[in-house]
Order: C-alpha cells, then structure tokens, then sequence
C-alpha cells in the first residue's frame, strides 16, 4: 500500500502529531486513537463555543474527527499538523451550521441542555449571540491558533476583509461586555 | 483624536497597525482619557480572554467516534427498498421491451402499407403503458433514495 507520507518525504522524526497523523495515515488505529485524545478536549471546546451546546458540540467534535480519520490520507506529514487540522476542523464547523440551519428541527438547540460555564464574565453569551460567520473567525485565531491566513483561507474571503471582520467583531464584543457590566 | 475617533480604531491599535501621526495621536488621547484607556485595556485583553474560554466537561468522545467510523451493513429496510426497485426496474425494462418491438413492428407495416399507397408514415409513438410505468419506477426510486438517505446514521 502506497502511504502519502511516503510520497511527501516520510515519518518526521520529532514532531508527535505529525507523527501519529503518519501513522494513522497508514491505518494505525492506536495511533488515530492517540490524536483524538489529544485534541478532543479543545475540539470539544471549540465545537462548544461555535455551538454553545454540548449536545450539538459533541456531534460536531465526532464529525470534525471522522471527517480526520478519511483526510489522514491528504495530510502532507512533512507539514505541521496542527494548522492542517484546525483548517479541517473549521471547515467542517462551517458545514455543520449551515447544514443545522438548513434543517429546522435542529435550528434551535433544545431547551435546558445548554450548561452554565464558568465565570467568563459573560464572553460565551455574548459570543454566541454572533453570527457564525463573525465567531468562527474569533475562535479559530485566538482559540485554535491558527493564523490570520489561514483563518481567511478557511472563511474565503481575503486577509484585508479579514481583519476588518474581526475589528468589527471584537468591537462589538468589547461594547456588549462593557455594557454588560 | 476625538473618543469616538479613538474608540473606532482601538482594535487596530491593539493589533499593532496603527503608526505614525495616528498613533501618537491615540496614544495622547489614551493619557488623557480615563473612560477610552479603559475600552482600551478591554480591547487588549479580550483577545486572551477568548483565548482562555473553558467549555463543559464531556464524555471521551472516542468510542462514539470509533462508532461511526465502523462500516455498516445494509439495513433491512435499505435491501427491501432495493429489491422491490429491481423488481420495479424489470417490470419497466420488460414493457419497454414489449412497447419497442410493438412499435417497429407497427413502423414496418407503416412503412410497407406507405410505399404500396403513397402515403406518408405517422411517426412511432412509445406505449402510455411504458411511459406510465416509468415514471412511477423514477418516482419510487426518488422517494426510495429519500427514505434511505434520511434512516443512514451520520457520519457512517
């Protein structure tokens, strides 16, 4: 069997998640196992701050890994893993809402499921009371890390309209929480 | 710099991209301004505070997604759709068959009866039976292809 991390330059040799994506890439079960322990306690996060439902947001973290587990293939291990990964997972975060708002019986989160969370000082109300569009940015830069472009990349739209995106957004945030207090 | 001046470029200050005239400008409206130094230190830190969001404690998720990784038989309902399709499909095929060979049959004698007469031929027309029966094996299968797409488990 032709492995693609063979075809872009083989295993890494320090990089762990770079390492087990290789592995799991060949069909490594344990190894796949290895990167959604890693990384479901922050997919859980963000699927949660996207979704601001745990019901909803365990949905999308097992989507966002399934959707890994069939990419693995497309991953260049000679890359870093984390900006691969968080690109996928904003993309199928995006999907995932359309797709929900497309589907009215799941456009409105059921009642008493979505938990209290922590004394945020109201920043997870008030980012969910954002569009998609204006959030997914936010979470996907401060959130996941990953970078300005990568973060257009994932939107389509251009780096300038980016930025200006979320200037906008954060000074909307900014105001809410100020008038929250 | 007037403060709604100042607050409209805050989270451009904030990331760095202000320079120049405009800069210094905004940097000595902050000192004098205790309310936009305010919504200033608000800007800077919101970025850490998305940063630093904490979500619900959730169950391992492994096991689900090990779940919906495995592939799946065709479910009873899945398999009986498909038959009763063929079966459907066969009938079509079969009057289709029968209305084909009917109608060059018909075109022949047509045709025979045109060159002895000297009268044109009517164009072949395919049976309403054939026709019918088509359109209600499309209209199953459309509905088939509907059930069993909304009964497949997602992600599967």
């Amino acid at each position: 069997m032709i492995r693609s991390g063979l075809l872009k330059g083989g295993p890494p040799a320090v990089a762990a998640p770079e390492a087990l994506a290789w592995a799991a890439s060949g069909g490594d079960e344990d190894a796949f196992a290895a990167l959604v322990t890693r990384y479901q306690r922050r997919v859980l996060g963000f699927a949660y701050h996207h979704l601001r439902d745990p019901s909803e947001a365990q949905d999308l973290a097992q989507e966002i890994f399934v959707r890994l587990h069939r990419g693995l293939r497309r991953f260049d291990s000679s890359r870093p893993f984390e900006p691969w990964f968080w690109r996928l997972a904003g993309n199928v975060a995006l999907t995932y809402r359309r797709r929900r708002a497309a589907d009215p019986a799941a456009a409105d989160p059921p009642a008493g499921l979505a938990a209290p969370v922590s004394d945020d000082g109201g920043l997870g109300e008030a980012l969910a009371a954002l569009p998609p569009e204006a959030r997914l940015p936010l979470l996907l830069h401060y959130f996941s890390g990953l970078s300005l472009e990568e973060v257009a990349a994932v939107m389509e739209i251009t780096l300038p309209a980016l930025k200006s995106r979320m200037h906008r957004t954060r000074a909307v945030l900014r105001e809410v929480l100020e008038a929250a207090t | 710099m007037t403060c709604s001046e100042v607050r409209a470029v805050l989270e451009a200050c904030v990331d760095g991209e202000l320079e120049g005239p405009v800069a210094r400008a905004l940097q000595a409206h902050l000192r004098s301004c205790a309310d936009c130094a305010c919504c200033h230190r608000a800007a800077a830190v919101l970025p850490h505070r998305i940063a630093a969001l904490v979500a619900p404690a959730l169950p391992d998720q492994l096991p689900a997604v090990r779940d919906r990784l495995r592939p799946r038989p065709a479910s009873p309902l899945t398999a009986g759709l498909l038959a009763s399709e063929l079966i459907l499909a066969c009938v079509a095929l079969t009057q289709l068959g029968a209305a084909g060979l009917s109608t060059a049959a018909r075109t022949a004698l047509d045709g025979g009866t045109a060159l002895i007469d000297g009268t044109p031929s009517v164009p072949a027309v395919p049976e309403a039976g054939a026709l019918v029966t088509l359109l209600l094996l499309t209209s199953t299968l459309i509905a088939h292809l509907a059930v069993i797409g909304g009964s497949r488990p997602q992600g599967a």
